[in-house]
């Protein structure tokens, strides 16, 4: 093997290295939190996520209550997994790499302690509020505004803590680690206030501040880049400290750290539109997003092929390993879902990939592999370092792997071959030229059984995590009374007094010195920059979001009016807040493709002028039931009456959840007019008389919907119940594009 | 993949080629300063490439957008409609006639009624949601050939589906003769009367 000269921490050249040697105290109690939240939350999500694998399966599992249906859990399931179990992760390691990359204890301790519990109290307050219906229903962003107020605050202070130990630091370069997490700090800062700007109606209620397209474009600028920047870059950085760690390896190319950081940050940012494909977001933005994509593959390949090359010469160490086990598997399923990726940003790809499993599939490869397993990798190395003893059980570790890597492939498999299985179904037309599947429950019952398989390699993933918590909670039973910080001896470099001796040197030797630093290359010396470093890592994540967002919001073009759309009325409007509180959007799309398969399935495909006045917008992402957007006039409204109270009614099949509470429940319009009045603000076009008789024209409204259903032999007395509200909006849905002539608002 | 130091994609650690760069060690952590891998840049250049002639050949109008797509492909579905059309049988008054009382298309038709028509009009035809299809009033139009439109085309107006293109043309024929086999069979819990007495216009 190769070797080199051991160095002194601090810096060479300097002509008078310091003597002065400075003690170093690394808070490692800090790291010990995060790990155990990591652990507890992330059983908590991967348990939620089983529920709601079981509820598709065998829709009474729905039958717990209204706060427990599949809408409703859902955004618990996605944000516990990323935001508490991924996100307590990232901060595990960035506190324990950061502290000794830098040799320097965290900035502050009281800070550090602040971002711990902060985050706790965020994913508690989620936990509570999205059962409850709270959800501004954006992917990844449902959590409402006064968390999200919370959520800046507790980001800021942690990048506040990160930078002023940056500052503080006694090694002058930054480690490529750093680099990546400096880039994820920034980003997932810029995204969250970005997608978040909501105007409130009430304590946890609001409108977006973009509408239809727009919000549907800035949404998927965040939601794709909510997966890069906090689990793909944070998750890179993770692997760059811990894995030539565990492998007692150099990394293979400094060179390629230097490439593939690069160009990860600043392709990533472009990519959000492939997740609007057919869509009404103009094809320029869709194509632009699928370039992005296609070159985003390299990129993305050189952080697998750096981790797996470092690995050289290692290989021997897996077979007894458990943590190289799992970084060499976590890697593997980044470069599969990394190269799976682009090729799903392909328009024809994604033509049959997207509303099906695939996607869910593709999601699932990257958690569960890659997020997971580096999760679980660094766990294993760190629990003896940080309890100071031996791990409980290698063998506990190594069954944890299996099991665990047996249930992605279950998993995955399962959800391929639904997900393939039900898109060609979809688009299946027979020799006559009809929709082959035209019951859209007939593509459903056939994966059925690939649901079951899912159950299955969840069941199995979740039951092997649990073995990583027995594993922990063993270990730390048997640790040391005393845990208290690592201390270290440190030189203190030379660097750190430069400023002093550069007021004494002359032009020649600034320009020597420059000429000096130089010789290692200009990328050298902005690692020993972080400031800079920084703000480049800014620009380059600006350039992509604005070149896509702006021209999107000034450009009108880019969302021709439709003369007959209209704002919705006071009671539709109620309607779909109700739609949102229940998660419909988590089942149903609002958004036909311009395919002929959806426009024989669902009718005229949706135009980008139908969605200007639904803030948010509600196009999905997954069709677990059909598509919703032309559904106004459809049935009868005592259809749907039957149909929320039981879709087994109507639809014998049907693995929709019950919602008998909207026929009792009672409509509550103490907010209707607030509500109009936001909305007037936002720049919907109401009148001011409209505003003030909201309830009115509400009641109206509701007290006809009601007469129809008694009239058509179905209960009396709906008019004050949340079914009405319901009906008026699913009624309303794509039918003004159907109208003839504009006319004043409705009703 | 995790046999020992027998690893057929990944080459052996070399002593010649690896070189550590001085200077660089982050408590612990070295780096080596090899190239990077050529088929990575060759890849990574090709795909920057392609990207520039895509976005190139879509801005000249020589790839396809969606409407282009979506015009073609309407254009060969309604070919082959063209060709069911031509090939299927005129379904009017007297073709309908000529199935009264065959019991295998009733059959098919009870099928198919059972499937997707009883959740608005019962199970019997006594009617639900939609009409008593069991009485002799007709909403619009009690001829066989006037069933058959109703269920072809649908009253999207009342909340009645097309049916036209989502059953076989076979089953909506055979819907048109079940449902008129159901006349006058006087089943349980009726719902009133809607429409005009046959023959009474
Ligand atoms: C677990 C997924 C799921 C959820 C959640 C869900 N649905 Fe459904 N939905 C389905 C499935 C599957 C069907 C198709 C079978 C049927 O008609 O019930 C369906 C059908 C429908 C239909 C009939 C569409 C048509 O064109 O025939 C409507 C309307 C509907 N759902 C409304 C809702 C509303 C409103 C909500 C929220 C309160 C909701 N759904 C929640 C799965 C779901």
């Amino acid at each position: 093997m190769a070797t080199v000269l051991e160095e002194v921490s601090g810096r060479p050249g300097g002509s008078n290295p310091s003597t002065e040697i400075e003690t170093v105290r690394y808070d490692d109690a800090i790291v010990r939190l995060f790990v155990m939240a990591t652990l507890i939350w992330g059983l908590v999500g991967m348990l939620v996520g089983l529920v709601l694998a079981v509820q598709l399966a065998w829709w009474p599992a729905n039958g717990l209550g209204e706060y427990f249906t599949y809408g409703r859990l859902r955004p618990l399931h996605t944000n516990a997994v990323v935001f508490a179990f991924a996100g307590n992760a990232v901060f595990a390691a960035v506190y324990y790499s950061s502290q000794r990359l830098l040799k320097a204890r965290m900035f502050s301790d009281v800070m550090s302690k602040f971002h711990f519990w902060g985050w706790q109290g965020i994913i508690v307050a989620a936990a509570i509020t999205l059962p409850m219906g709270y959800t501004q229903t954006k992917e990844y962003a449902e959590l409402e505004w006064p968390i999200d107020i919370v959520t800046t605050l507790v980001w800021v202070v942690f990048a506040v803590n990160f930078f002023l130990t940056l500052r503080n630091r006694r090694e002058k370069h930054l480690y490529v680690a750093l680099w990546f997490y400096i880039a994820s700090i920034i980003t997932v800062a810029v995204l969250h206030i970005v997608n978040n700007l909501v105007i409130p109606t009430g304590l946890f209620t609001s409108f977006s501040m973009y509408a239809g397209v727009h919000d549907a474009m800035i949404q998927w600028w965040y939601g794709h880049n909510a997966v890069a920047f906090l689990l793909t870059t944070p998750f890179l950085g993770l692997m760059y400290y811990f894995l030539p760690k565990a492998a007692d390896r150099p990394v293979f190319s400094y060179r390629l750290s230097i490439l593939h950081f690069w160009s990860i940050v600043f392709i990533y940012i472009w990519a959000g539109p492939h997740h609007l494909h057919y869509t009404s977001l103009p094809e320029w933005a869709s194509t632009v997003g699928m370039v992005f994509s296609i070159m985003l593959w390299m990129p993305s390949w050189g952080g697998m092929i750096n981790g797996l090359f470092t690995l050289r010469g290692a290989w021997h160490k897996l077979r007894d390993e458990p943590v190289l086990k799992f970084f060499v598997v976590g890697i593997t399923f980044y470069g599969m879902a990394t190269f799976e990726g682009p090729m799903m940003s392909i328009k024809t790809v994604n033509a049959l990939s997207h509303y099906t499993d695939w996607t869910v599939a593709h999601v699932h490869a990257g958690a569960l592999g890659w997020n997971g397993f580096m999760t679980f990798g660094m766990i294993y190395w760190l629990i003896p370092r940080l309890w100071k003893t031996k791990l409980w059980s290698t063998r506990l570790a190594n069954t944890h792997f299996w099991l665990g890597t047996i249930g992605i492939l279950l998993y995955i498999i399962a959800m391929y071959s639904a997900g393939i299985t039900q898109g060609l179904m979809w688009r299946a037309f027979d020799e006559t030229g009809r929709l082959m599947y035209p019951d859209f429950m007939e593509t459903v019952v056939a994966i059925m059984p690939m649901y079951w398989v899912r159950v299955l390699g969840g069941s199995l993933y979740f039951f092997s995590a649990t073995l990583c918590g027995v594993n922990l909670f063993m270990t730390a039973r048997s640790a040391p009374k005393d845990l208290s910080d690592p201390v270290v001896q440190v030189a203190r470099p030379a660097w750190r007094d430069r400023q002093v001796m550069a007021s004494t040197v002359n032009y020649d030797e600034a320009l020597f010195g420059l000429q000096d630093k130089l010789k290692h290359g200009w990328h050298r010396l902005l690692e020993g920059w972080p400031a800079v470093f920084s703000v480049l890592v800014l620009v380059a994540i600006s350039v992509g979001s604005i070149v896509e967002i702006v021209p999107m919001l000034l450009v009108r073009n880019n969302v021709p009016t439709i003369a007959t759309v209209m704002p919705y009325s006071p009671l539709e409007l109620e309607g779909r807040d109700i739609y949102i509180k229940e998660g419909c959007v988590s089942c149903h799309t609002q958004m036909i493709r311009p395919l002929r398969s959806e426009i024989e399935r669902y009718g005229e495909y949706s135009k980008a002028g139908e969605g200007i006045y639904d803030r948010p917008h509600l196009w999905g992402s997954k069709r677990t039931g059909p598509d919703l957007a032309r559904l106004g006039g459809k049935y009868p409204h005592l259809w749907h009456v039957r149909h929320m109270e039981d879709p087994r009614s109507t639809s014998p099949s049907s693995i929709m959840p019950s919602y008998p509470w909207l026929l009792t429940k009672s409509l509550d319009l103490g907010s209707t007019q607030k509500k109009l009045e936001v909305m007037m603000m936002l720049g919907v076009p109401y009148t001011i008389d409209q505003a003030d008789q909201a309830i009115d024209l509400a009641q109206a409204q509701a007290l006809e919907i009601a007469r129809e259903i008694a009239e058509q032999g179905g209960p009396e007395g709906l008019e004050d119940k949340e079914i009405v509200a319901l009906i008026a909006y699913m009624q309303r849905l794509g039918i003004d594009i159907k109208r003839e002539q504009p006319r004043g608002a409705r009703r | 993949m995790n046999a020992p130091n027998k690893s057929a994609s990944l080459p052996e650690p070399s002593e010649q080629d690896d070189v550590l760069i001085t200077g660089h060690d982050y408590d612990g952590i070295m780096e080596y300063d090899n190239p990077m891998p050529g088929w990575w840049l060759a890849i990574l250049y090709l795909t920057i490439v392609w990207s520039i002639f895509y976005v190139a050949g879509m801005g000249l109008g020589f790839i396809n957008s969606y409407e282009d797509d979506l015009k073609h492909s309407m254009i060969e579905i309604n070919e082959m409609r063209r060709g069911a059309v031509a090939a299927a049988p005129n379904v009017d008054q007297s073709y309908l006639a000529g199935l009264v009382g065959n019991a295998e298309v009733i059959d098919t038709g009870r099928q198919a009624y059972a499937f997707s028509c009883a959740v608005c009009h019962a199970a019997e035809g006594q009617g639900q949601i939609g009409p008593n299809l069991t009485d002799d009033h007709w909403l619009h139009g009690g001829e066989l050939v006037d069933i058959y439109k109703a269920i072809y085309d649908g009253v999207p107006a009342k909340g009645m589906p097309a049916w036209g293109s989502v059953l076989s043309s076979a089953e909506n024929v055979a819907l048109a003769v079940f449902i008129d086999s159901l006349r006058g069979t006087e089943p349980a819990n009726p719902k009133a009367a809607q429409g005009k007495p046959m023959g009474g216009d």
